[in-house]
């Protein structure tokens, strides 16, 4: 493995700010911020509520633009690009997993795992094929057409995982994924995630909660709209207990 | 291939919500059926009205005998125990001679008999006519010949029957073999008429009537046989009636001068009549009037259009500002994942489009079986034309079209961020 300062950056920003409210009167949340993700990285950015934790995810989800600052994602400047170049950039690069899952209730595990392929406009048959292939991979082979409510909220997670890797993005980007789920299901994710990141995929975890960031091998520490630590261990902790892998979870009944 | 999906997808989502979809889909349903089957009573009454004129001929002008109203024969009664009435001989000449516009006038003069078949009988109605009678109103036989300038002249006793005639008499042998006893003369069958349908209006305009079956016999053999008097006994009282003629058919040039020639007709008629004893039907006055309901027709239809159009749109608007609401979050979902603006418009459009085309469709089946029973209950001969159908289909689409784009132009404007964190 190269030494992580020698792959290409993914995520580049540079003097982000994010103001809300009027020019006369603004109420800045993102005060000039900085940081670099290689490719391959785990990086999770911790921050308390009030940090501008979410405001950042925004802008790095290239939902929001920065009111000032450079934003680019695997080399290309996203800050100041139009709504439709946005909408494919989040298509093609971005791999979303949000805290309560964000499904569609009314469509299947393998439709919404299409999602992404389906707005990239690719034939169906290649679609599904992939998409049964990721469901398999995050341990949800035995119910692709299942509808969400059908199943546990590990299994939601799951599914969301699956089809945020559908696009095949430079990276995923993950709002609280373990918020809405039990410390075990939890702890499944987060190895999940490290799975991914061990298979080369660059994951950025955003989080209030410092014990499920303990988990990345890198550490960004938000306060107040600024970045106040940076930390990066060579031998990231282990989630806690590990027992079983995914793929045997697969093979438990129920 | 994505336009395709998004259509299952539109229909899968109006399958979840069967009643809701149905009932939003009810102002284009009965809007639909409504153009759909105004069109078809419209079309099967200009059909009707176009058949009625071929039939009678668009250049006849015809003139039939009516005994006058029984107030009016008063004065009558005391001269004779006859009742003179209808179309003289003098008619038929001042018309001929006097307007320019005449091609030819023809004489019809009618008597109804006992048709005699060896021991059966049949009463029918033996109809004296010209030469030119019968191809003036295109009967032409389908087994043997039409009347000759000839048999009258020669005044032969020859006759054209309608085959219903030989299957009342269940006569099964050849035509054209047949002798029929009228009163006392025999008159030799020369040619067989097919069992032709006329509507209702024209059979009076010519004075034909369902029981009677005609037989024609050539004029001047009819005039110098049967004479121009008749005389009819009833619960034992005779009743004398004197008619020269009952029917006159007027061929005019030129359609141009149809309706001068008919002032010129009734003028002259006018001018010989005390009483109002005969009547003039003008075919093309059919037309004509015919003309005048499809311009109030033209009006009135694309108000109906307009306001199934605008009555069935307003609900569609209102239950897709509705849906906008309930879907939010997808909808933020699917911005998140990479949808476009434009996707999201074109989901919720092909959605609502999917929705009144369906109506559309449900109200074309709605206006055939509307269709089915006008013509089932009343004696209107509605047509479903191809026009009336795409009409219709099209005004359901333009509706979706219409009404479908505020709504997702509007769920194409929400704020991704705002739409995800919507509970």
């Amino acid at each position: 493995m190269p030494s992580p300062d020698m792959r290409k950056p993914i995520l580049e920003l540079e003097g982000i700010t994010k103001s809300y409210g009027t020019a006369a009167n603004p109420l800045p949340v993102l005060k000039g911020i900085d940081l670099m993700v290689r490719d391959g990285e785990y990086c999770a950015i911790i921050g308390p509520s009030g940090s501008g934790k979410s405001t950042l995810l925004n802008i790095i989800g290239a939902l929001d633009r920065p009111t000032t600052g450079t934003y680019r994602l695997a080399g290309r400047d996203v800050s100041t690009m139009p709504d439709d170049e946005l909408s494919r950039v989040r298509n093609t690069r971005i791999g979303f997993v949000f805290q309560s899952f964000h499904l569609i209730t009314h469509l299947t595990v393998l439709e919404n795992v299409e999602m992404p392929l389906f707005y990239a406009r690719q034939p169906k048959a290649a679609r599904r094929k992939r998409c049964l292939d990721l469901i398999e991979r995050v341990g949800l082979g035995h119910r692709p057409g299942h509808l969400p409510s059908e199943l546990s909220g590990g299994e939601r997670q799951r599914a969301a995982v699956a089809r945020a890797l559908a696009g095949d993005p430079a990276m995923i980007l993950a709002d609280e994924p373990t918020g809405n789920l039990d410390s075990k299901t939890s702890d499944e994710i987060m190895r999940l995630f490290l799975d991914l990141h061990a298979g080369g995929t660059t994951i950025v975890l955003i989080t209030h909660d410092p014990e499920i960031a303990r988990v990345a091998p890198r550490r960004v520490l938000l306060r107040d709209g600024l970045v106040v630590s940076d930390e990066r261990e060579s031998t990231p902790a282990k989630p806690r207990e590990p027992r079983i892998v995914p793929s045997e979870v697969a093979d438990v009944p129920g | 291939m994505f336009l395709g999906e998004l259509v299952f997808e539109a229909l899968r989502n109006l399958a979840r919500h069967k009643l809701r979809s149905f009932l939003t889909a009810l102002g284009i349903i009965f809007g639909v059926a409504s153009v759909m089957s105004m069109m078809s009573a419209g079309e099967g009454a200009r059909q009707a009205i176009l058949e009625q004129i071929n039939q009678l001929g668009i250049r006849n002008i015809i003139v039939n005998a009516k005994k006058p109203p029984a107030e009016q024969n008063a004065e009558d009664e005391g001269s004779g125990f006859q009742l003179a009435y209808g179309i003289t001989f003098k008619d038929a000449a001042q018309i001929a001679e006097t307007l320019p516009f005449i091609d030819s006038v023809l004489p019809v003069h009618d008597k109804d008999r006992w048709i005699w078949f060896k021991s059966r009988r049949v009463e029918a109605k033996v109809r004296a006519v010209t030469d030119d009678y019968l191809p003036t109103l295109k009967l032409f036989p389908i087994l043997g010949r039409t009347l000759t300038a000839e048999d009258s002249l020669e005044r032969r006793r020859v006759c054209v029957v309608r085959r219903r005639l030989l299957n009342e008499a269940r006569y099964l042998g050849d035509p054209l073999k047949l002798r029929l006893k009228v009163d006392t003369d025999y008159y030799q069958v020369v040619g067989v008429l097919p069992d032709f349908e006329f509507q209702s209006p024209n059979k009076a305009a010519l004075g034909i009537d369902d029981r009677a079956l005609e037989v024609y016999i050539p004029f001047d053999t009819g005039i110098d046989r049967m004479g121009i008097e008749t005389v009819t006994s009833r619960s034992g009282s005779f009743e004398a009636s004197r008619v020269e003629l009952h029917q006159l058919i007027c061929t005019v040039n030129t359609e141009e001068n149809v309706l001068h020639a008919a002032r010129g007709i009734k003028t002259i008629l006018e001018s010989f009549h005390d009483k109002k004893d005969y009547e003039v039907t003008v075919p093309l006055e059919l037309l004509e009037s015919r003309q005048k309901t499809q311009k109030v027709f033209n009006i009135v239809l694309p108000i109906v259009a307009g306001i199934s159009l605008l009555v069935g749109g307003i609900g569609i608007l209102n239950i897709m500002l509705a849906t906008i609401t309930e879907r939010t979050r997808e909808i933020g979902i699917r911005r998140a994942l990479g949808a476009t603006g434009a996707d999201i418009t074109s989901q919720f459009l092909i959605e609502t489009v999917t929705l009144s085309t369906v109506g559309g469709l449900l109200g074309l089946a709605l206006g055939g079986a509307g269709v089915v029973a006008l013509r089932h209950f009343t004696d209107w001969d509605a047509v479903v034309t191809p026009e009336s159908v795409a009409l219709s289909l099209g005004i359901s689409c333009l509706t979706g079209v219409a009404f479908g784009l505020y709504p997702a132009r509007r769920a194409a404007q929400m704020d991704p961020i705002e739409a995800l964190r919507h509970e």
